[in-house]
This record gives structure tokens, C-alpha cells and sequence, in this order.
């Protein structure tokens, strides 16, 4: 009786049990089955981190591999206003306790802000308020090492440029958000920015990535480096050297380029005022782009071998042509071309002409030449039309068709009125006089580098402009000019053969020019092998109105040229040439 | 019944004989539950093997499981040692940056009383022929070093040519140094070699 009892009992457990079982059963298999995908997503999103990898911009850097722009982490320092309070903070080993107020002085010291506006910041019921952005790692180092609970740090990747304000005006800046703004962090940025990539990773309640979850889902490409032609050392010594120039003269800036002849690689290109890219707000808005590419203004005399070497190729003219020149020449219709100075009428031969900057001497013999011709060659020199370089907001200057030029203009332009260059178009028409009559698109970025493979830049392909021959005359004859000219003669450097020419131009204003003046010189070395030019200009120059406010900066730059590529003197003589006749 | 009817007059054909299976024979009880008990404890020896599989399988999760938690924390602190490690990396280079700049060069050059020599000769190996006159630079030849104008809001650390302290280079100096050479007191750093030779530039 008693066994059947417990019998039914056992029955009736396992019964429960079995129910209870399948009822765990179901429900697992709800759990596990029916409902899976769903409790994974919800799982997941707890846990799943999906963010995105930001590509590590590219670095800028010069001929020899000096790194003039790169990338670090700066660090935003934020606080929890909530959550201030007073703490105790180990300074030196010793546990000092600061008030709120001690605290934010404390910090405004390092962070050279006023304690106020952190204790504005303070007292708030917000989670975040920025006391600065951007700060550098030894700050943050400092900060840090404070330990104060409610400051918390934002990294995020900011520009640094070691060299400063040196090539600033052509590396540019980027914005506090990190977009390119300016100069060749602008042109360049297809090559620097690279592209940012997306990962997800599972996170633990601690913020933990577990590493085997780590998943890319789209890859990272990190920037390439721009590998610049410049050569950092010599842009610096140009550039200091053009600072002093505008201080000295007073002028409102000055430039520098050097071009290497054979090669077109613009080796410095220098400018006073410079932006340095590490604070651009610092300098005027003026002062922050490249006026070397970007600036056109009417060249003056310096466009005189243009006329002369075009006449010598044509064959109208040779370095020998006499001419009688007077101080003031009456045109067929009534008005007059002058010359700078008044003068006695003076017997000069081409090389003559341009060893004294005579307008009516040159007027008379390369008006021999036609406009369409002149016009053509003025062309073919590169004038009216970019360059190639490639440079933002590049500016072709004004050539106007020849058909539209008046009866002054066609005689102007040969002395380099009523057309306007860049200085960098000046230096490249005499790259073309240097390089035996042919003209290279400058190159300013030698190429985009990823991953050691450098993608040079395209350049655009060499155009013949005048004979070998009426280069070597022309050579010849801009020899005389430092050799001989009166001002000319300030541009000699000791030891080796210099071609060159001055410039004093007008400068527009209004309808009429003003009273200042660009003053220019553009001198090549050595002539006997022509292996570099130099352009110097100088403008609105307020004590000096002559080229001689040019040239002791151009015998400067070009001393350290020849220097830093260990051109060694010349050994040979200037050629015989009369610069008059009797 | 006669013992005639129970014997057959026509002696029966004998059953043709074939191969059969055998047919189990009846067990005794006790042989069959010896093999039940045997086949029991066949059973439960799997079980066993089972479960301490399954244990085993349980107890490596958990040591693969822990040291996979002590590996990512590791690798987690690691990390951050790493972005420490940068972020000094970072302070120093920017200080090398700043001392290397052409800005601080200049104006250490300045403050030494440096000048530039613009007379470089050249020596035609070739020929042996001297090229360019070798003159003395000098301050009135404008060759004096201009201090710096161009702005670098990145240089943090400048040079102090005339502390000794803070330029004495890293190369170890040996008792052994050639006495006759006079010592300076100008404050320049004297450099000495080691005897191994030219230490390697430790710059890249």
C-alpha cells in the first residue's frame, strides 16, 4: 500500500519535472531559434563599436627630405563642469589640495588663458565645455600628469610645420577642422589627405577592445607625401634676405625665385612678409598667399631682352646694331617715348641699349620687327598664359592680342609696359634665354610619394623660343650689362661670369601710374654655363626707386646658390662686345 | 499402445543435413546478468569518459578564456604605453624640430659672432688648380650672420650656445685625450673620439 503511494508520487514528480523540462525546452528553443537573430542584434549593439579610422594626412617635404609639414596629435582639454570640484593634486611628490578657484588658475597657467574664462566655463550643468583646442603634447603632458578627475582630453590630428614661416607662402595652411585652405596643402591635397577607412570591434564594459573582433570594413589609406623641389636651407637664406630687402627699402614686399636652368626646379621661392602656417591668423590677409604665382603687375625694363632677342633671331638685329638713342623720342603721330634720365642723344649699339636701359634705342630697333612677330615670340616666352606649375589661383597675367594693341601700346610692350608677368613668368622667360633658347615649365612639386614610390608630376613639354645662337648672343650681351651697366654693375659677383638685367617699372594706378616702383633685377650664373637664374624684385619700394634697391639682394642669394651647389668660379672671359660706336 | 504403433514400419528417410545458424542457446541467469553488468559498466565507462571530456573541454575554456582576458588587458595597457611612448616621441622630435630649425641655427650662428665666408674656393682635383681667391670672410664684407626674421611659432626650444651644459654632446670622453692639444675655455664643446672609431650619427 505504502509502495503504491510513493510509486504515484514519483510518477506525478517526474511528471512536474518532465513538464517543467520541456516547458525550459521551449522556451530555449525560442531563446536559441526563433528569436536568435534578433537578441544577437540587441546584444550586439551594446557591445559593437562601429567607428571610423581616420587617414593620417601626408607630409610636405623639401629637395633633401626635411619635413616641413607633418602630422601630429594635439589634444582638445575639456571639463566636466558637473562634476568640479576641489581636488587634491600631486605636485612635486606632495599632496596638495586645491580649491576650484586654485585649480583653474592652476590650469590657466598652463594653458595661458584667463582663470576666468575657466571659471566661467565651471559653473555649468552641461557634461562638456572646452577650455582649448588643439593644445600640444607636452601641455597635455602636463595636464595630465595633474590627474584631475572631471578634465578630459579629445585627441585629434592637427598640421605642425617645423620650418615655420619658411616656404610658408607656398605650403599654405589647413583650417582648425583640418581642410586644406591655402597654397599646396590646397593643390596638393588629392595626393596628402588620403582616405579615411571604418572598422567595428566588440568593446567590453570597460571599454575594452577585444581584439579578435576587430573587423575593417573599409580600409584606411593613409595620405602620400609631396616631395617639393625647394631646397629648405637656400629658401630660408632668401627669404631672410628678402625681409631685409623690405625693410630696407621700405617696400611693401620683395620676392626671390631660383630657378635651376637646365631643369626648370624652382629651388627657392621666397617672400617678405611670409605666413608661417602654424598661425596664419598672425599676418594680414594679404601677406598669406603666393604673390611669386599669383601676383601680376607690369615687369618694366627687365622685359627688354625679349624685344632684343627677338630682333637678333629674326635676324633684324645684332648684338652690334647701332642706333643713335636720344633721351626723348617723337613718334610719327606727335607723342614722345622717354628714357629714365635726361641725356645727351647717345650712339649705342643692341648691347648698348641694354646695358643702359634705353627705351628709344630699343624702340627703334626692335620696332623693326612687326607686331605680329614680337607678339608671337612674346608668346612663345610665356607670357599671357600659366606657366604649367600648377599652383592655386596661378595667375597667367595680361597679354593682350597684338590687334587690340594702340599705336604707343606696340612700342610700350617692348619695354615691358601695358603687359603684366608674374615674377615667376620674368624668371622662366629668362630660363628660356639661359637653357639655349628653350623654355621648361617651372617645376615646383617634384611628385606625390606613397609608400617610397614617387608619382612625379607631369610637366608640361619644352618649347623652342629662340635659336641656340640668339641665346649665346643674347647671353653675351646681358653680360655687359653687370659688366658695364651703371647699375648693372652692382650685381657683380667676384669670381664668376653674370648676365643680367634691371628693372624699375611704373606702377598702375588708376588710369595713370603712381609714384612707387617694382624694382627688379634678374641675373643668371655662370654665363659661361649657365646654371641658374635668380629674380629679385622689390615692390613699391619707398627709399631706393632703382634697380640698385634689387641688386645687393640678388648678389646675396645668388652667392649663396653658387655656394650651396659648389659651382666653382668661372675661368673664362666675357666675349668682346661695343656697347657704342663712332 | 503396442510398441509397434510407436515404431514406424518404414524407417523414415533420414532429414537432408544443411548449414544453420546457431541459435543462441538459453544463458543461464547468472551468465546473462554478468553481461548486463559488463555492458553497464562498458556504458558507464563512456559516460565517463564523456563527461570528463566535456569537464576537460570546460576547464580548458576556462584557462583559454582567462589568459584571453589577460592578453587583452595586456594588449589594451600596451597600447596605451604605446600612445605614451608617441606622445613622447612626439615632444621630443618637435623639440629636436625646433633645434634644428634654420630660425634657432641662425641665431645661435648670431650669437657666436659667425660669419659667412662668400669666397668659397675649389680645388680641381684633375689639374690640382686652386679656383677662386681664398679670402678671409669678414664682418665688414656684410658677411655677419643677420639674425633670424622669418616667424616659426613651432620653435619651443632654443639653442644656448653659451651654456656648455646644455650642448655637451652624448659621446663618451675618454681619460685618454691627446694632452697636447691646448683645451679651449671658450665654452665650445670639446667632441673626442671614442677609440673604436667615428660613432654612427644616430639621425636617420
Amino acid at each position: 500500500m505504502y509502495n503504491d503511494l510513493n510509486a504515484r508520487r514519483q510518477k506525478v514528480f517526474s511528471a512536474i519535472v518532465i513538464f517543467a523540462l520541456l516547458l525550459f525546452g521551449v522556451r530555449l528553443f525560442f531563446f536559441q531559434v526563433v528569436d536568435a537573430a534578433e537578441i544577437n542584434k540587441e546584444s550586439e549593439s551594446s557591445m559593437l563599436v562601429n567607428r571610423s579610422v581616420k587617414a593620417v594626412r601626408g607630409e610636405i617635404l623639401d629637395s633633401a627630405g626635411n619635413v616641413l609639414a607633418s602630422t601630429v596629435i594635439t589634444w582638445d582639454v575639456n571639463i566636466d563642469p558637473v562634476n568640479v570640484g576641489p581636488v587634491v593634486l600631486d605636485i612635486d611628490g606632495q599632496k596638495i589640495s586645491f580649491t576650484k578657484e586654485q585649480t583653474a588658475e592652476k590650469l590657466a597657467g598652463i594653458l595661458r588663458i584667463s582663470t576666468e574664462s575657466i571659471l566661467e566655463k565651471m559653473t555649468g550643468e552641461g557634461r562638456y565645455a572646452n577650455l582649448k583646442k588643439s593644445v600640444s603634447a607636452s601641455t597635455y603632458n602636463t595636464i595630465r600628469e595633474l590627474d584631475i578627475p572631471w578634465v578630459y582630453f579629445d585627441a585629434r590630428q592637427s598640421r605642425h610645420y617645423s620650418y615655420g614661416a619658411v616656404a610658408g607662402n607656398l605650403i599654405g595652411f589647413v583650417g582648425s577642422d583640418g581642410s586644406a585652405l591655402a597654397g599646396l596643402e590646397r593643390t596638393m591635397n588629392s595626393c596628402l589627405a588620403g582616405s579615411d577607412g571604418r572598422e567595428s570591434y566588440v568593446q567590453g564594459a570597460d571599454l575594452i577592445k577585444i581584439p579578435s573582433s576587430i573587423q575593417t570594413l573599409v580600409p584606411v589609406k593613409d595620405g602620400g607625401d609631396v616631395v617639393l623641389t625647394i631646397n629648405a636651407d637656400l629658401q630660408y637664406a632668401a627669404q631672410q634676405e628678402m625681409a631685409a630687402t623690405v625693410r630696407r627699402l621700405k617696400a611693401d614686399w620683395a620676392s626671390a625665385i631660383v630657378i635651376e636652368v637646365k631643369t626648370g626646379r624652382i629651388l627657392a621661392a621666397a617672400e617678405a612678409p611670409s605666413v608661417d602656417p602654424n598661425r596664419p591668423g598672425a599676418v594680414a590677409e594679404r601677406n598669406r598667399h603666393s604673390r611669386i604665382f599669383q601676383t601680376a603687375f607690369e615687369p618694366g625694363s627687365i622685359l627688354k631682352p625679349i624685344a632684343a632677342a627677338t630682333a637678333v633671331d629674326v635676324g633684324k638685329a645684332t648684338p652690334t646694331t647701332q642706333v643713335v638713342a636720344p633721351d626723348r623720342l617723337r613718334m610719327p603721330w606727335g607723342q614722345y617715348i622717354n628714357d629714365s634720365e635726361n641725356h645727351a642723344p647717345e650712339k649705342l649699339t643692341l648691347t648698348g641699349v641694354l646695358k643702359n636701359s634705353s627705351n628709344t634705342g630699343l624702340v627703334q630697333i626692335a620696332g623693326k620687327v612687326d607686331s605680329a612677330t614680337r607678339y608671337d615670340y612674346m608668346r612663345k616666352f610665356g607670357m599671357g598664359e600659366k606657366t604649367g606649375v600648377n599652383f592655386e589661383g596661378e595667375s597667367s597675367g595680361i597679354l593682350t592680342d597684338y590687334k587690340g594693341w594702340d599705336r604707343m601700346t606696340d612700342k610700350v610692350v617692348m619695354f615691358g609696359q601695358g603687359v603684366s608677368l608674374t615674377p615667376i613668368q620674368t624668371a622662366m622667360i629668362y630660363q628660356a634665354i639661359a637653357n639655349k633658347g628653350v623654355r621648361l615649365s617651372p617645376v615646383l612639386v617634384e611628385g606625390c610619394q606613397e609608400k617610397n614610390n614617387l608619382v612625379k608630376t607631369a610637366v608640361p613639354a619644352p618649347v623652342r623660343v629662340i635659336s641656340e645662337n640668339t641665346s649665346v648672343q643674347t647671353m653675351d650681351m646681358l653680360e655687359k650689362v653687370v659688366e658695364l651697366g651703371p647699375i648693372g654693375k652692382t650685381a657683380r659677383i667676384y669670381g664668376y661670369r653674370v648676365g643680367g638685367k634691371t628693372g624699375t617699372a611704373q606702377i598702375a594706378e588708376g588710369s595713370g601710374y603712381g609714384r612707387l616702383h617694382a624694382v627688379s633685377f634678374v641675373g643668371i650664373a655662370p654665363v659661361e654655363d649657365p646654371q641658374f637664374v635668380v629674380a629679385v624684385t622689390a615692390y613699391k619700394s619707398r627709399t631706393v626707386s632703382n634697380s640698385l634697391g634689387a641688386t645687393p639682394g640678388f648678389v646675396k642669394v645668388m652667392k649663396q646658390v653658387l655656394r650651396t651647389y659648389k659651382v666653382p668660379p668661372s675661368t673664362t672671359k666675357s666675349k668682346k662686345l661695343p656697347t657704342e660706336w663712332k | 499402445m503396442s510398441i509397434s504403433r510407436a515404431i514406424p514400419l518404414v524407417r523414415p528417410i533420414a532429414p537432408r543435413r544443411h548449414l544453420r545458424p546457431v541459435e543462441s542457446l538459453p544463458r543461464p541467469k547468472a551468465v546473462r546478468q554478468a553481461r548486463v553488468s559488463v555492458i553497464t559498466q562498458s556504458r558507464i565507462s563512456v559516460a565517463k569518459r564523456i563527461v570528463y571530456g566535456l569537464i576537460a573541454i570546460w576547464i580548458l575554456n576556462l584557462i583559454v578564456s582567462a589568459f584571453c582576458n589577460t592578453a587583452i588587458y595586456s594588449i589594451s595597457s600596451l597600447k596605451d604605453q604605446t600612445k605614451e611612448l608617441a606622445t613622447k616621441t612626439q615632444i621630443l622630435q618637435q623639440q629636436v624640430d625646433s633645434l634644428r630649425s634654420p630660425q634657432n641655427l641662425a641665431n645661435s650662428a648670431k650669437s657666436l659672432g659667425m660669419v659667412v665666408n662668400a669666397n668659397s674656393v675649389f680645388l680641381k682635383i684633375s689639374t690640382g688648380k686652386v679656383l677662386g681667391a681664398a679670402i678671409p670672410a669678414s664682418a665688414s664684407d656684410s658677411g655677419v650672420v643677420s639674425a633670424n626674421l622669418i616667424a616659426n611659432a613651432a620653435l619651443i626650444s632654443k639653442s644656448n650656445p653659451t651654456n656648455t651644459s646644455s650642448t655637451k654632446m652624448n659621446i663618451p670622453v675618454t681619460e685618454k685625450t691627446n694632452q697636447s692639444v691646448k683645451k679651449s675655455n671658450s665654452g665650445y664643446t670639446e667632441v673626442v673620439l671614442p677609440s673604436s672609431g667615428i660613432p654612427a650619427s644616430p639621425t636617420h
